[in-house]
C-alpha cells in the first residue's frame, strides 16, 4: 500500500532550519511534531499518513539513535551503523513508493518537523541540503531510503544484505550518477553484489569504483543492462572492473 | 560556405579495422578548411567530458576526397566538392561526429 | 551532428510493431497516451503483437544465424528515474515470426511519464559473425520507445488545498504557485499549486477540473493563464536564468525554458526583459494573448 507524506513548503523549511541551528539537539526534542501548518498534502491518489504512523516511525528512529549515542556525541563508526539501520527501517516502514520518495519536500518534513532533534544530532554542523528539499542525494533521511531501495533484493530472505557493500561516500558516487546509469536497480544491485569479490590489486576501492562507473556510463547508451541475465550482468561488471584495474596500474607505472 | 552531411555514418571494415565512414558535401566560396570534432556520446546525457583512466577516444583515420587520403586532424578542400571522413570508433560506445567548415583564407589570415 | 553506433544495425522495418494494448478484465483496448486515473496501486496488464524478421535482422547486422537475440521490453519512469525489465522472449532466426509481448506492470516503481522501450538485444554472437557485427551481450540492435503519461496534469502541477492563513500567505489570495529557486533542481516536488480553502469558487473549479461547469471554466482559464504568467515572470526576472543553457531534463530551468518557448516562440528573452521593464502593461497584455486568457470559456 502506498502512503502519502505531507510536503513542507520551502519558506517554512528554511525558517525552521535557520531557527534550529542555534538550539542544542537535546532541546529540539521539544520541537518535534507530527503536523505543521505549512506541511501540505498534494491532491493525488494514495493514503495520507496517519498521525500514529508518524509517531511509531519517530519512536523507532529515536530508539536506534539512542543505541548510537543520541542525544550525546556518537563516534563515526556509530554513525555508519546508525545510517544502515535507519535506511532499512525507513524503507521497510514508511510505505513509500519510489515516485513519492522522489518528492523532496516530504523529506524536509521528516527532517525538520518529525525528527528535528535526531536530524541535528546526525549532522552537527549541517549544510542546508542535509535537511531542506534541495538535493535528495544529500538529504539526511532521503538518501538513506534510496540507498535501501536501490540495493534491496525483495526476493531474498535478507533483502538488505547488499546495503552495506559500499561506504557512504562510495555509495554517493553511484547515487549521484543514477540518472546516467539509467536508474537501473538491477545494475546497482549487481554492482553491490560483485564488488567485494572484484580483485582491486591493492588500489583504493574508491579510485577503482569511480573509474568503473565512468566505463559503465560510456557503454550505457548501447548496452541494455536490464536485458541481461543477472549472471551476465555480473560478468559485464567484472570485465569493466578488470579493465579499470589494468588501466590504473598502467597509469601508475607511467607516472613513476 | 556550408558543409552538409550526405550520409549517416556507416560501419565498415577497412584494412582489417572496423571504422565509421561518413560523406559530406562542401559548397559556397572556397577553399574550405574542414574540422572534425569527435567524442564518445553518452546518448541523451550529452558528451563525455571525464573519460575513464587511459580509455580510448575516437580518432580520425583519414579524409578521402577521391584524389588522395589525408591523415590529418583538419583538411582543406576545394568548393564545391564531396569528401568522406573515416573514423576509428571506440568499441562499445557511441561516437558523436561534428564536422564544421571555415573559409581557408579567413583562417589563414586570422 | 551525427551519432554513430560502433556496429551494424538492421533497418527499422525488420520489426512491424502492433499497437500497445491494455487488458482490463475480459476487455482489450488500445493503450491511450494519457492515463489520468492511474495510481500507484494500478497494475497495468499490457500486450503488444509484433511481426519480426529475425533472420534478416541478424543478417543485416552481420550476425550469423545461430546468434542469440532477444526481444526485450524495458520500462522507464520519469518521476522515480528508475527502469527495469518488463518482458523478454527469444527471437527465432526466421522471417515473419509472429510474437506477442504480454506482461503485468505494477505501479509502485512508476509515476509521471512511462516509457515502454521495445528492443532487439544481442545475447550472444554466433560463430562466423562479421567483425562489424555487435559482439557484446546486451548490445541494442533496434529500439522503439512509446510514452504514456500517468496521472495526467496532477504530476506536473500537483495541487494542494490549504488555508492560506495557516500557511502564512496573504489570506485573501486565491492561489499561490510554489516554485523552487534552484533552476537545477528537479521540477517534480519543486512545484506545487496551492489553492486557498477560503476561496471556494477556485477550490471548487480545481476539484471539478475533469468535468467543469461553465463557471468553473472561467476560473480554470484564469488560473491556467496566471500559472503560466508566474512562470514566465519568474524566467524574465531571474537574472540567473539563461534559456540557451542546457538544463537537465525535468529541472525547473528546463521547465521555464519550455514554457517560455511555448508562450513566446518568436521573441527572445532579452526583448521580453526590456519590454517588461519599460512597458509592463503591454507585457501583461501580451501574456494574456499568448496564454489565451478566457478564450475558450
Amino acid at each position: 500500500m502506498s502512503i502519502l507524506y505531507p510536503r513542507l513548503l520551502d519558506s517554512a523549511a528554511t525558517e525552521l532550519y535557520q531557527r534550529y541551528q542555534h538550539v542544542e539537539p537535546g532541546e529540539l526534542t521539544n520541537e518535534h511534531a507530527f503536523a505543521h501548518p505549512s506541511a501540505v498534502f498534494a491532491a493525488t491518489g494514495g493514503h495520507r499518513v496517519p498521525r500514529e504512523h508518524l509517531q511509531d516511525l519517530r519512536e523507532r528512529v529515536v530508539k536506534i539513535a539512542e543505541e548510537a549515542g543520541f542525544p550525546g556525541g556518537g563516534r563515526r563508526r556509530a554513525h555508519t551503523d546508525f545510517d544502515l539501520d535507519i535506511a532499512k527501517l525507513l524503507h521497510e516502514r514508511m510505505g513509500l513508493v519510489a515516485a513519492e520518495a522522489s518528492v523532496r519536500p516530504i523529506w524536509a518534513f521528516l527532517a525538520l518537523v518529525v525528527l528535528p532533534d535526531v536530524s541535528f544530532w546526525r549532522y552537527r554542523e549541517p549544510t542546508g541540503d542535509r535537511f531542506l528539499a534541495t538535493d535528495i542525494t544529500r538529504h539526511v533521511w532521503g538518501r538513506l531510503w534510496w540507498r535501501a531501495h536501490l540495493t534491496a533484493v525483495p526476493t531474498e530472505t535478507d533483502p538488505y544484505r547488499l546495503i552495506g557493500t559500499f561506504n557512504e561516500s562510495d555509495f554517493d558516487q553511484i547515487f549521484a550518477r543514477r540518472a546516467g546509469l539509467g536508474g537501473s536497480r538491477a545494475l546497482i544491485r549487481a554492482l553491490s553484489d560483485v564488488w567485494p569479490s572484484v580483485a582491486k590489486s591493492g588500489f583504493a576501492d574508491r579510485r577503482v569504483l569511480r573509474d568503473v562507473l565512468k566505463r559503465l556510463l560510456r557503454t550505457a547508451p548501447i548496452i541494455e543492462f536490464d536485458a541481461l541475465d543477472y549472471a551476465d550482468l555480473c560478468d559485464e561488471i567484472r570485465r569493466e572492473a578488470a579493465a579499470s584495474v589494468t588501466a590504473i596500474r598502467a597509469e601508475d607505472q607511467r607516472a613513476q | 560556405m556550408s558543409v552538409a552531411e550526405l550520409t549517416e555514418p556507416t560501419v565498415d571494415e577497412r584494412d582489417g579495422r572496423v571504422v565509421l565512414a561518413q560523406r559530406f558535401a562542401v559548397s559556397g566560396p572556397g577553399p574550405v578548411l574542414l574540422r572534425a570534432r569527435l567524442s564518445v556520446g553518452l546518448g541523451e546525457r550529452g558528451r563525455e567530458d571525464d573519460a575513464p583512466v587511459g580509455a580510448a577516444r575516437p580518432e580520425i583515420l583519414y579524409w578521402d576526397n577521391g584524389v588522395g587520403l589525408r591523415r590529418t586532424e583538419d583538411c582543406v578542400v576545394d568548393s564545391p566538392s564531396e569528401i568522406e571522413l573515416v573514423v576509428l570508433p571506440v568499441p562499445d560506445t557511441i561516437t558523436d561526429i561534428v564536422v564544421s567548415g571555415a573559409r581557408a583564407e579567413e583562417v589563414a589570415a586570422s | 551532428m551525427s551519432r554513430a553506433y560502433p556496429y551494424r544495425r538492421p533497418p527499422a522495418d525488420v520489426v512491424a510493431t502492433g499497437p500497445w494494448l491494455r487488458v482490463t478484465g475480459d476487455s482489450l483496448e488500445e493503450l491511450p497516451l494519457d492515463l489520468p486515473d492511474w495510481d500507484y496501486e494500478t497494475i497495468l496488464h499490457l500486450r503488444r503483437p509484433l511481426r519480426v524478421d529475425g533472420f534478416r535482422a541478424r543478417q543485416a547486422c552481420g550476425l550469423s544465424p545461430d546468434s542469440a537475440v532477444t526481444l526485450t521490453v524495458v520500462w522507464a519512469a520519469a518521476n522515480s528515474s528508475l527502469r527495469g525489465q518488463a518482458w523478454q522472449g527469444s527471437l527465432p532466426a526466421l522471417d515473419g515470426a509472429e510474437l506477442q509481448i504480454d506482461f503485468d506492470l505494477p505501479g509502485d516503481e512508476l509515476g509521471g511519464r512511462l516509457d515502454l522501450e521495445t528492443s532487439l538485444i544481442l545475447r550472444a554472437a554466433g560463430t562466423g559473425s562479421s567483425a562489424t557485427a555487435p559482439s557484446r551481450p546486451g548490445s541494442v540492435l533496434w529500439r522503439e520507445v512509446h510514452s504514456v503519461m500517468l496521472q495526467g496534469d496532477a504530476v506536473l502541477f500537483p495541487l494542494a488545498i490549504v488555508d492560506f492563513e495557516q500557511v502564512r500567505y496573504p489570506s485573501g489570495a486565491a492561489w499561490h504557485l510554489e516554485l523552487s529557486e534552484d533552476l537545477d533542481s528537479q521540477a517534480l516536488g519543486s512545484i506545487l499549486l496551492l489553492a486557498n480553502k477560503r476561496r471556494p469558487v477556485v477550490v471548487g473549479a480545481l476539484e471539478n477540473a475533469a468535468d467543469p461547469s461553465d463557471a468553473d471554466r472561467l476560473v480554470l482559464s484564469t488560473v491556467q493563464s496566471e500559472v503560466i504568467r508566474s512562470l514566465v515572470e519568474r524566467a524574465v526576472v531571474d537574472k540567473d536564468f539563461d534559456p540557451t543553457h542546457d538544463y537537465a531534463t525535468g529541472t525547473v530551468g528546463a521547465l521555464l525554458a519550455s514554457v517560455l518557448r511555448a508562450t513566446f516562440p518568436d521573441r527572445d528573452l532579452d526583448a521580453l526583459r526590456r519590454e517588461r521593464q519599460h512597458e509592463p502593461i503591454l507585457f501583461t497584455t501580451r501574456l494574456q494573448n499568448a496564454t489565451g486568457l478566457l478564450a475558450g470559456a
